[in-house]
């Protein structure tokens, strides 16, 4: 349960072998080095790997966009990465032309937004145009060169009787010729002398007419619109040519996402350099390693070079070491728990293993159906088998695959089958799996609320109990039995009155004295640490009011019952509409049933599923947790190579 | 007898109702949100549409909640004769859940909505951002507990 112990050490080593000295870290991914201030300043060639792989990322983005692949639900949490070795990611890297492909990528990806803007320009266009396709004038003749002028203009269709009347009544020498109409608008020309021009543009000022700008082309409107939509093919076609090229690009996906992770590598690699300091002829640097881990570090460097030295060290005033948890298999999957919290720090106790059964259970009390237990447990074991995952992925599914294996059992004892009634099977079945259903969730709540309680009451005096043992092993003991075991002994006897005072125990009386007594010694001891007597007693009786907290977080777990019957009705309501649909028509109603049945059961597993890791972590995490644990320690990452899309085997 | 029944389907209607209400606002809150998110980044599509359905739970329990008083009135099978006061108690225990969950809805779909922010800028927290909600839905869980317990109490 402790996190793992840490040591600081020094290296030192000749320079020529700082390079491989890196890579052999790296790759055993076990020190973590600590910031010198004294380090090796960045270096040029850094900037530059980090723009070869900004290219790199920006050209694999494009492609995974082109290629139009969407990413699934689970890739999405836990991506599939490629496993090589590392002389085939060397080799693949070494033969392959990635910069010629970044440089294709780049070119394609620089040519396509002109061609979409220029296709939108064109349709724009072509709909401003559309209007006057009727017209069999050249769009070049609408003007006021000669005597006559000619006026684009268009008015909207209820406005225009009026505005064509008001333009007659001006001049005898004014026509005006209606195009076309088209969305409440009419398009109309207006032909009127040159001489006339001033007045007449003060006229269709004051009235709503909207003048047009035609482009002065040599053609006619119908023309003209033929050419635009010549243009705007050539545009897709030339669009969909290279949209074909990145398409052709697609298979070099694995080389690039190899090449961007080579790069990352290389990239962690300079960072790490940063943090050792050189003199003429040997570097030095500083760094954390698990305890346990110091023979193999050295083992290791004395098989690479004779010029190296490890030496464990102090770590200065002030620094704290990062923070490593191991668990064995079985608690592995609960480090999520843990994580979604925080770290422990050095000194305190890694919660992974107690939190473990009671997040199994509350898990499997959530869910609390045998089919859905199964159908959880076959299909988490089966994305094991076929993904390759990151560890935190690893972690989500063996969590997930143990919960439904919990929920298997719970269930049975529960009764539930896929929200069915037993009494409805046939006896052969129903009988045997009713002899062996402790509970019924749907019938009883009450009394599943009250097992509920009970598991709130147990795992908060088991939290308090842990924070107990951990001040005892980290020798406080004045704090172990005031702070702790006087809680444990006063909340144990509050526990035992309600019990007495239900059943009409004759014990009823003794508890609660005993509780009197727990009471009165609370309020003397918890104020203790306050400077004055009457703060001390303020302090000591305000310490009572925790008694309420602890109420609050005995009855958090009354959810347990409620996500437990949400389950079970919810399957029992897909199961009455599909047996409504069943009837309601000849055959087709018998496919209609399979599908609610499917389709209804998939839902409720999985919004359950849901329900069931959320509120189990969160009873954990403040309820459990709040008793003992403060978290807040600082990982422990050690130089090692991280990839995106590749596993180093 | 008549208005007994009608008020024990109020009741149910109610729970069931208000606390869609609240799953479906809920829900757009955060799925608001989350769009603004996809539009920098589409590949945080499966993070998010966890986050953007945990509002969504209110709706069920108030489902539960109405199913439990359809159950208790054999309302599916033909129903039973409800007395005025069998279906004024059942109309508040209905209650609970429905404006619980209503009003939880729309809260956890904002405490969504952050975590969905939270997500957006550091994707290694979403155990968090998943947790900060789950805090608003309690009180939805505690409306519908109490509305299962007062329907089981009272005698049709």
């Amino acid at each position: 349960m402790p996190v793992v112990p840490m040591q600081k050490v020094a290296l030192r080593g000749h320079r020529q072998i700082k390079s491989s000295l890196l890579n052999h870290l790296s790759r055993i991914g076990i020190l973590e080095l600590s910031p010198l201030s004294i380090g090796a300043p960045r270096k040029a060639e850094e900037a530059e790997l980090e723009m070869e792989q900004a290219e790199l990322r920006s050209a694999i983005e494009f492609l995974e966009a082109a290629s139009g692949r969407k990413k699934g639900f689970i890739e999405s949490f836990a991506p599939d990465k490629e496993p090589v070795t590392e002389e085939f990611l060397l080799q693949s890297v070494k033969e392959f032309d990635w910069k010629g492909i970044v440089k294709s990528v780049r070119d394609i990806e620089g040519q396509l937004p002109n061609l979409v803007n220029l296709e939108a320009r064109l349709t724009s266009e072509i709909d401003h145009l559309a209007p006057w396709q009727e017209l069999g004038i050249k769009l070049e003749e609408l003007n006021c060169e000669r005597q006559v002028c000619v006026f684009p203009g268009a008015v909207k269709t209820k406005d225009r009787d009026e505005v064509k009347h008001k333009l007659l009544r001006f001049s005898s020498f004014v026509e005006f010729s209606e195009v076309s109409e088209a969305r409440d608008k009419t398009y109309f020309l207006l032909y009127y002398l040159s001489a006339e021009e001033k007045p007449l543009t003060d006229l269709l000022l004051k009235t709503q007419v909207e003048k047009i700008v035609l482009p002065a082309a040599p053609r006619t409107p119908a023309r003209e619109i033929e050419h635009l939509k010549k243009l705007r093919s050539e545009a897709q076609n030339e669009r969909e040519k290279l949209l074909k090229e990145a398409q052709a690009l697609l298979k070099y996906l694995p080389q690039l996402n190899r090449a961007y992770d080579h790069l990352s590598i290389l990239i962690q690699l300079g960072r790490a350099e940063e943090k050792i300091a050189d003199t003429e002829h040997a570097f030095w640097l500083t760094g954390w390693i698990p305890k346990k881990k110091l023979a193999q570090l050295k083992s290791g460097l004395a098989k690479l070079s004779p010029l190296t030295e490890v030496q464990p060290i102090s770590p200065a005033e002030g620094e704290t070491p990062p923070t490593l948890i191991e668990n064995p298999p079985v608690f592995y999957p609960f480090e999520i728990i843990t994580r979604i919290f925080g770290l422990p720090r050095q000194n305190e106790i890694d919660p992974t293993a107690p939190l473990s059964f009671f997040y199994l259970f509350f898990f499997a009390l959530c869910l609390s159906d045998v089919g859905y237990g199964v159908i959880l447990a076959l299909v988490s074991y089966y994305l094991l088998k076929k993904l390759t995952l990151t560890e935190g992925g690893k972690k989500i599914i063996l969590l997930l695959f143990w919960g439904g294996v919990a929920t298997v059992l719970v269930g049975i004892l529960t009764g539930g089958y896929f929200g069915l009634d037993l009494n409805t099977l046939p006896p052969a079945v129903g009988n045997p799996l009713k002899s062996l259903q402790i509970i019924d969730p749907i019938k009883n709540p009450l009394n599943v609320l009250i097992f509920s309680l009970a598991c709130g009451v147990i795992q908060n005096l088991f939290g308090v109990s842990l924070g107990m043992y951990w001040k005892i092993k980290s020798r406080e003991y004045v704090s172990a039995v005031l702070d702790y075991g006087l809680w444990i002994y006063f909340l144990s006897c509050l526990v035992g009155l309600l019990v007495a005072g239900a059943l009409k125990s004759p014990a009823y009386g003794l508890l609660s004295w005993l509780s009197i007594i727990g009471a009165v010694l609370l309020v003397i001891t918890q104020g203790r640490s306050e400077p004055t007597i009457l703060k001390k007693a303020i302090f000591g009786l305000l310490s009572l009011y925790k008694t309420t907290g602890y109420l609050g977080d005995t009855l958090s777990y009354s959810r347990l019952l409620a996500l437990m019957m949400t389950t079970s009705i919810i399957g029992m309501v897909v199961n009455i509409i599909a047996m409504l649909t069943k009837d309601s028509i000849p055959i087709l109603g018998y496919v209609i049933m399979l599908l609610v049945l499917v389709i209804g059961h998939a839902f409720n597993l999985i919004v359950s599923v849901l329900g069931a890791f959320i509120h189990a972590a969160r009873l954990q995490l403040v309820e459990f947790f709040g008793k003992f644990y403060e978290g807040g320690g600082r990982e422990f990452r050690p130089l090692r190579r991280e990839t995106k899309y590749i596993l180093i085997k | 007898m008549e208005i007994g029944l009608g008020l024990a389907i109020a009741g149910a209607s109610f729970a069931a109702f208000l606390a869609a209400c609240g799953s479906a606002w809920g829900i757009a809150v955060a799925a608001e949100a989350a769009g603004g998110v996809l539009t920098e980044d589409p590949d945080k599509f499966g993070r998010l549409l966890v986050m953007i359905a945990l509002p969504g739970t209110q709706g069920f329990y108030g489902f539960l909640g109405a199913f439990y008083i359809m159950m208790k009135i054999n309302l599916l099978g033909g129903g039973i004769p409800v007395s005025l006061n069998a279906g004024l108690q059942l109309f508040f225990a209905g209650l609970p859940v429905g404006v619980a969950g209503l009003v939880s809805g729309y809260y956890q779909g904002r405490a969504s909505a952050a975590g969905i922010f939270l997500v957006a800028k550091r994707p290694e927290e979403t155990g968090k951002a998943i947790i900060l909600p789950a805090m608003v839905e309690t009180y939805a869980v505690l409306g519908l507990l109490a509305t299962i317990l007062l329907v089981s109490g009272i005698k049709v």
